[in-house]
């Protein structure tokens, strides 16, 4: 019984960590319609800011934050500004080809002027403590991911609910032509998007640098790819479903890692994506997405 | 001209010419190597490229021109360049070190009578599919099992835990069953056997298992990379878990002891590699020779890749031909070659690998100390 709720504790930080990032994903693609696969790279941007202002001497873990977080934003808005913007208009398969090709220019950039090689960087390690409450190893880090999972998805419903920014991007995700209509400013709106990704993306590189103890270029790379399965899973375009996607997941992969005798060890990932495409043969829009019709391709 | 002047001529050419082939003697290596992605740490092209400047600068012997190209962590990409290196004449190839990518160079290189040599390749199956044309510059992974094996059961460990991965074949997942193998040979017992795949950044599944398990386990062996292991050792230790944590060459980077950032977690780390570094040994001179003369030479790895160079070098002097087969049986030659991470490099006894001894590094206040240095007694059998 401790076993199982000793993993069940493991499961659920898994999940909010891809919830979290899944989220970051989620808020972009439901204004733009973009899956902004060099998410990955805007989490290693955050890491190796601070990788930078360790090496000039500012060693100082809660400016660490600040910093990763500050860069997250800034380095999302940019890449909206400079790379996303100029293709706003496009078929969405160019946006997807613009994320995937961003992404791997900013892993070669991070490669040819830092290092292709891993960089230990433990400032952060600090924040990564186990707890023993009675026979249970609790990780602080697992506390505090489960917990900004759970904030950061109550303030964005929040956000989206209650602020005029907000209100303005959920109709902008309905219909971004009316929207301008009402003469609100598409670029703010998208910018906004962006930027609030870009912070998800910061928060998630704290506590990647807090496990991890290193940055390197391709960190975020996977991580990204999980989300992405994530977001799949509780329906695109659906922050809650981002969430609940990332949960999902994270129960897949701890209950696959535990339950699958090491013989079958090598199947894992396959299993996995076998219980995905499961889900979506059952939900083909995703837990929590809604249905679209597909005319002469319906059965 | 006089006929005591034309055999002057003819004897001062001949003479020349007799001196030209060795001079003019260049053996081309085709180096496809990961310098980007999750390979890059282990590379070997800089530890390459230092001693093929220093061998060309002393001039004695075979010229050795290295091409290198960037797989960037991908078999595929890694063929191609082979095939390039041997469009463009290359009598040597290698590729990234896994079988994905060695086993389709290595049957594209045949017909050119072209050698693959692998420095850092330990992966028994290169050795099984017996190609004649495949030269690792490493022992296989049984023997380094082997050898971590006996030092932790000399060490006192006698329940074990292994940690597998499909992820990198027979190396992240055979390894440590041939560890556990050789480890209840000795009179060890392998108590369980978890998985993992490359990446993992929280190992809370694994650790949770691991302190279910009564009694406790004093061993746990994984044949990973870094920072994985660098990241498992650190939530080991911080989740009490005080036993060793032992592993092979994956641990063999600088950047282990950066990701761990605690002395006292490395305490009973051990791991099984190919050299002494980071102990102030003959290879540490070299790097610090290479990396003085701007070479961004690292760890281990880039001493095997210069110990490639340095075999080929004394093989296809001693051939005196650029010739590739008469270049392989030259490698192959009895009496050795000289090398960095060994006095003597051989292949005469097998022919796809070299006989070493295998450094078992542990450590002690932080700093690698040398455990063991020998050939384990008992190998698994890896056929």
């Amino acid at each position: 019984m401790e076993y199982a709720l000793q993993q069940l504790l493991n499961a659920l930080a898994f999940g909010a960590e891809y919830a979290l990032v899944a989220l970051g994903l989620a808020v972009v693609f439901s204004i733009m319609g973009l899956v902004n696969f060099a998410y990955g790279e805007i989490i290693a941007a955050s890491a190796y800011a601070v990788l930078l202002a360790v090496a000039v001497g500012l060693a100082a873990p809660l400016a660490a934050v600040g910093l990763a977080i500050a860069m997250g934003i800034l380095a999302s808005v940019l890449l909206e500004r400079v790379a996303f913007r100029p293709v706003r208009r496009a078929p969405l398969t160019t946006g997807l080809l613009t994320a995937f090709g961003v992404s791997i220019v900013l892993q070669n950039l991070f490669q040819l002027f830092i290092s292709p090689r891993p960089q230990a960087l433990p400032l952060l390690n600090g924040l990564n403590q186990t707890l023993m409450v009675g026979p249970y190893a609790v990780s602080s880090l697992q506390l505090m991911q489960l917990a900004t999972a759970i904030v950061a998805g109550g303030a964005l419903v929040w956000f989206l609910n209650r602020t005029t920014l907000g209100i303005a991007m959920r109709a902008a995700a309905g219909d971004f032509a009316t929207v301008r209509l009402q003469g609100i400013r598409a670029d703010r709106v998208v910018a906004a998007a962006f930027a609030l990704s870009g912070l998800l993306a910061g928060i998630a590189a704290v506590f990647v640098l807090a496990r991890r103890g290193s940055v390197a270029p391709d960190m975020g790379f996977m991580l990204v790819l999980k989300a992405f399965v994530a977001c799949v899973i509780g329906g695109f375009g659906s922050l809650a479903g981002a969430a609940l996607g990332g949960m999902v997941l994270g129960f897949i992969e701890v209950g696959l890692l535990v339950l699958l005798p090491a013989e079958y060890g090598g199947i894992k990932e396959t299993l996995t994506y076998c219980i995905v495409i499961a889900l979506l043969l059952l939900r083909p829009e995703g837990l929590m997405g809604t249905r679209r019709e597909l005319g002469d391709k319906e059965a | 001209m006089t006929a005591t002047g034309k055999i002057t001529i003819a004897t001062a050419v001949a003479g020349m010419a007799a001196a030209m082939p060795l001079q003019a003697q260049e053996i081309t290596i085709g180096m496809a190597v990961s310098l980007t992605g999750e390979y890059a740490p282990y590379g070997e092209s800089e530890g390459a490229r230092c001693m093929a400047e220093r061998l060309n600068a002393a001039g004695e012997g075979a010229r050795i021109n290295l091409l290198i190209e960037d797989t960037r962590s991908d078999s595929q990409l890694s063929v191609s360049l082979a095939q390039r290196f041997l469009d463009e004449g290359a009598q040597v190839v290698s590729g990234i070190p896994f079988p994905d990518s060695l086993i389709p160079i290595t049957q594209i290189a045949e017909p050119y009578g072209a050698t693959v040599f692998s420095a850092p390749n330990t992966q028994v199956e290169m050795q099984v599919a017996g190609f004649e044309n495949f030269i690792a510059g490493a022992v296989p992974d049984p023997i380094n099992a082997a050898a971590t094996a006996q030092a932790a059961y000399d060490a006192g460990a006698r329940r074990a835990v292994i940690i597998t991965s499909s992820d990198a074949g027979s190396w992240s997942d055979m390894l440590p069953r041939w560890f556990g193998e050789a480890f209840e040979h000795h009179g060890g017992e392998v108590v369980a056997r978890l998985t993992h795949s490359f990446g993992t950044s929280d190992w809370s599944p694994q650790i949770a298992r691991i302190r279910a398990i009564d009694p406790a386990p004093d061993a746990i062996h994984i044949s990973s990379m870094l920072p994985d292991v660098g990241i498992l050792i650190r939530q080991l230790r911080a989740n009490g878990y005080e036993g060793w944590v032992i592993g092979s060459d994956g641990f063999d980077d600088p950047s282990l002891e950066g990701t761990v950032a605690d002395a006292a977690a490395l305490e009973r780390v051990m791991f099984a590699t190919h050299g002494l570094t980071g102990m102030n040994s003959g290879i540490d001179a070299f790097l610090a020779e290479c990396r003085d003369a701007g070479f961004g030479v690292s760890g281990i790895f880039d001493a095997l890749g210069a110990d490639m160079v340095q075999v080929i070098h004394s093989a296809a002097t001693a051939a005196g031909t650029d010739d590739p087969v008469a270049l392989r049986a030259a490698i192959r030659a009895e009496g050795g070659h000289p090398g960095i991470t060994a006095a003597s490099i051989s292949y005469a006894e097998n022919p796809g690998f070299p006989i070493k001894n295998v450094p078992v590094i542990g450590f002690r206040d932080g700093e690698r100390v040398l455990l063991t240095e020998d050939t384990p007694s008992h190998v698994p059998d890896w056929n």
